[in-house]
């Protein structure tokens, strides 16, 4: 599985950390291939790029401790005439599908952004989910960290770090 | 191959053949990992490793270990240098790691079986034990050979033990030498690749290295020359033992790995012919599960399932809230091993109480379980029906396995020993299909299964699924995508290229063949790549919409009927989110006969007591949700009752977070309290009782 570290390499040889935010230590930049949007993410987590629909990448870790790898932050890129026209259409799905909870917003400088919250069973057990959805000039962007329950997220305060320097391009 | 070398190959390959299977965990997670009841505890035999054995001293007076007098077995000797100790066979010696002479006591310990009632193995050696043919004997505790039916002895305990974390030392070194690949030329370490090298070099057993990398000033390729000899060092481990014939190019139109299994007696062989047919003919109700049948039918047209072996999988059965594997698909023998825990849980359950505890001291071993299964057809037949999923998805691997080149190569070390995800996904997907089937055929039954969740989520959000199954595998099991499987095959063969110029006579061939199967593999590889895609576009366009259309009406339909008229408003409404033609045509009469059911439902005051307040709020968002996507007049009965339930929902949260002790739960329970408020509007009150908690200390 190739480490955020690897992949980003690419990113800073071209030229698109110059515009990023100050990373903390062991975070590195990340853009997609499209180069549609920008974030941090530690260096020791595993990356996914590219799985298929409107997904973009995603991370998986934390690297150490009892369950390594058992989180996951995704970024998902929903285009106009795609599977969800806004972020309110998505959210809605999600929220009747039964378990989302629409959480307090947060903002993406001016970007209003839309989140919620979500519990589920599945045959490995109860996840949990967090959902930021910011709107975009086509679409919008999904990211959403995932972690087994009931143990805390660790990856928690990683996705309110990712979240911070998440910048649509 | 002798047989140690074959368990070497065994251990080697693990991450192969047991990661598909904890993925598939599926119902042996839900079913088989449950702690044992008290019932059941006799199931669980007594070599499960955890009596304490009886402390021993060696005799002091025992002579030291004569080699002239006594020879080493060859292979016993490869095993003890491996090990460390010194075989000096000219002056006679051997010589413990420590440097002190071995007694002959304590070389008869060595040599002495290993005991499972006191010894343990780790859950990776002890399946690929198994796989590779040794069985339990539960009276002894001892672990026979499959060809000389003696038992395992503490040096080859020791031995497995060794080659495990040689392997792991191996995985760190090849990722060492991908990262220091991946550096830019001429320019020294950073901060974050200094720390992820060292972290590597540990792992890969090379602590001299990983001070080295402490000096900032090293430059890369001074150590990737350092890194490579190390590679090269440990990929000759591997390639003169396990996969000596690892990198020969492989037989025009040769797909089919050629192993046969090693049935351990008679039982084993009627058995694994009897539940074979039994999976056939279960399968056989399905059309998914004859178009998977299809795939192993013979030129006559019989179906020829791979080989199937009931095992005990793991020394003992998985702590609660671990995956257990029922099933796993083992590619090396072209067979499907059941996990004796998952079958003994499911033939236990299915018996009447009064036989339970009886049948439970029966069947501790997977011996007399086999020769229980062969007797009964109806528990074979319970069994096969509560795991037909996990089986499903074990014997899609068994057909990829047949039908290309990837796992071929795998098996011949031409591909890094990593679950390829696309493989997984298909596994899963085609597993969705499976219960997609069963779901129209009988609606009643699929509503009340535990796999509908998943399938739901299928449904909904595809891209989030796939997502789902890759953190499953990834936090179990060394696993990748393409990207990653090419990287590391192009830094495998960087480093073949690399030492095959460097080195000389018969050591640079080795390397030149090795790059030559990385290539067949790396050519495999793509070619399966290639598939997937095709595969993978075709389910997305083609059958996940067709599966949408059929599956909620009839889903909904039966959920009304089952009482649960929030669930089918859900799917009613959810649908709704889907493109215009993905969109189920549902009857306008059952959507109403829903809706008002739903709202009746949410009405009575007090609510059922099966009506928890969770479900009440999903019936009421579905309910809001259908309203506002059909412009249905809900008027201030239903502003009322959506209010009311958001209270209860508040109040339900703010009582939970006083009582949670933990800061972090009581966060959460907040933020979604605080939500919920959202609905209910400004409240003075509420806010003064939040904050209050958000300010709490304990």
């Amino acid at each position: 599985m190739r480490s955020v570290c690897a992949v980003v390499l690419i990113v800073m040889l071209s030229g698109a950390c110059s515009k990023a935010p100050p990373a903390l230590p062991g975070w590195l930049g990340y853009a997609p291939k499209d180069n549609s949007f920008f974030c941090h993410a530690p260096g020791d987590w595993r990356v996914l790029e590219d799985q298929g629909g409107a997904h973009k990448v995603s991370f998986f870790g934390p690297a150490a401790g009892p369950a390594p790898y058992s989180e996951s932050i995704a970024v998902y890129r929903h285009q106009k005439g795609g599977a969800f026209a806004t972020p309110q259409d998505y959210a809605r799905a999600q929220a009747v599908s039964g378990a989302a909870i629409p959480a307090p917003g947060l903002k993406l400088g001016p970007i209003q952004a839309l989140e919620f919250r979500s519990e589920r069973s599945s045959r490995s057990g109860l996840t949990r989910s967090r959902s930021v959805l910011f709107p975009a000039e086509d679409g919008f962007f999904a990211l959403v960290h995932t972690a087994p329950s009931p143990a805390p997220p660790s990856g928690a305060a990683v996705f309110d770090e990712l979240l911070k320097s998440f910048r649509i391009r | 191959m002798s047989l140690r070398r074959e368990l070497m190959f065994s251990i080697s390959l693990l991450w192969l053949s047991v990661g598909p299977a904890l993925a598939a965990a599926g119902q042996g997670a839900a079913h088989a990992q449950n702690s044992p009841s008290e019932t059941f505890k006799a199931a669980l035999g007594k070599c499960l490793g955890t009596a304490k054995a009886q402390p021993r001293q060696d005799d002091p007076a025992s002579p030291a270990v004569d080699l002239k007098a006594q020879p080493l077995d060859p292979e016993d000797a490869d095993m003890l240098r491996l090990l460390g100790y010194q075989v000096d066979a000219l002056a006679g010696r051997l010589t413990a790691p420590q440097g002190a002479a071995v007694s002959t006591a304590q070389l008869a310990r060595l040599r002495g079986a290993f005991n499972a009632r006191h010894e343990y193995f780790d859950d990776s050696i002890w399946t690929g034990l198994m796989l590779a043919g040794f069985r339990l004997d539960e009276r002894s505790c001892h672990l026979l050979n499959p060809k000389t039916k003696r038992a395992l002895d503490r040096l080859t305990a020791q031995y497995l033990r060794k080659v495990y974390s040689r392997k792991i030392n191996h995985q760190a070194l090849e990722n060492l030498n991908i990262l220091l690949q991946s550096l830019p030329p001429g320019q020294g370490l950073s901060l974050e690749d200094a720390a992820a090298a060292r972290t590597l070099a540990k792992h890969a057993g090379l602590p001299s290295l990983g001070k080295a990398l402490s000096a900032r000033s090293i430059n890369p390729e001074a150590l990737a020359g350092k890194v490579d000899a190390a590679y090269e060092r440990s990929s000759r481990f591997w390639d003169n033992g396990a996969r000596a014939d690892a990198s020969i190019p492989i037989e025009a139109g040769a797909v089919h790995p050629v192993k046969a299994p090693t049935y351990f007696d008679e039982t084993e062989r009627v058995l694994s012919k009897d539940l074979a047919h039994d999976i056939t003919v279960h399968l056989e109700r399905n059309g998914p599960g004859r178009e998977l049948l299809a795939h192993f039918r013979d030129e006559a047209g019989q179906v020829q399932l791979p080989d199937v072996f009931l095992l005990k999988l793991s020394q003992k059965p998985s702590a609660p809230g671990q995956d257990q594997s029922a099933a796993l698909y083992h590619a090396k023998t072209a067979s499907v091993a059941l996990n004796h825990w998952a079958v003994a849980d499911a033939v236990l359950t299915a018996a009447p109480p009064d036989r339970q505890a009886r049948l439970s001291e029966q069947l501790a071993s997977p011996q007399k379980l086999g020769l229980y299964l062969y007797l009964n057809a109806q528990a074979r037949a319970a069994f096969i029906a509560r795991n037909d999923h996990t089986i499903f998805h074990e014997l899609v691997h068994a057909w990829q396995a047949k039908r290309d080149k990837f796992t071929v190569e795998q098996l011949r070390g031409n591909i890094a020993p990593a679950t390829f995800l696309p493989n997984e996904h298909e596994a899963f997907r085609e597993e969705s299909r499976y219960f997609h089937a069963k779901l129209l055929a009988d609606p009643a039954a699929a509503a009340q299964s535990s796999d509908l969740d998943s399938y739901l989520r299928l449904l909904r959000d595809y891209d989030q699924f796939r997502d789902d199954i890759s953190r499953r595998h990834l936090s179990h099991q060394l696993a990748g995508d393409i990207q990653t499987l090419q990287e590391l095959q192009a830094a495998r063969t960087g480093v073949a290229q690399r030492l095959s110029q460097k080195l000389r006579g018969l050591k640079a061939n080795q390397q030149l063949l090795r790059k030559l199967g990385l290539d067949l593999g790396s050519q495999a590889l793509q070619e399966t790549h290639q598939d997937h895609i095709s595969r993978e576009q075709d389910f997305v366009e083609y059958q996940l919409p067709k599966m949408r259309r059929e599956a909620y009406p009839k889903l909904a339909a039966q959920l009304l009927k089952d009482g649960r008229p929030g669930a089918a408003l859900a799917l009613i409404a959810g649908a709704r989110h889907k493109p215009k033609e993905e969109q189920p045509l549902f009857d306008p009469a059952l959507e109403q006969k829903t809706l008002q059911a739903t709202l009746a439902r949410l009405e009575q005051d007090p609510p059922p007591p099966d009506f928890s307040w969770k479900e009440r709020i999903k019936a009421v968002t579905a309910a809001a949700e259908y309203m506002v996507a059909t412009e249905y007049p809900g008027g201030q009965k239903f502003a009322d009752l959506y209010q009311r339930e958001h209270r209860n929902a508040v109040k339900a949260l703010l009582a939970e977070a006083q009582a949670a002790r933990d800061p972090d739960t009581r966060k959460r329970l907040l933020d979604s309290a605080q939500a919920h408020a959202g609905a209910l509007g400004q409240s003075d009150e509420l806010e003064k009782q939040m904050t209050a908690l958000r300010r709490k200390k304990r």
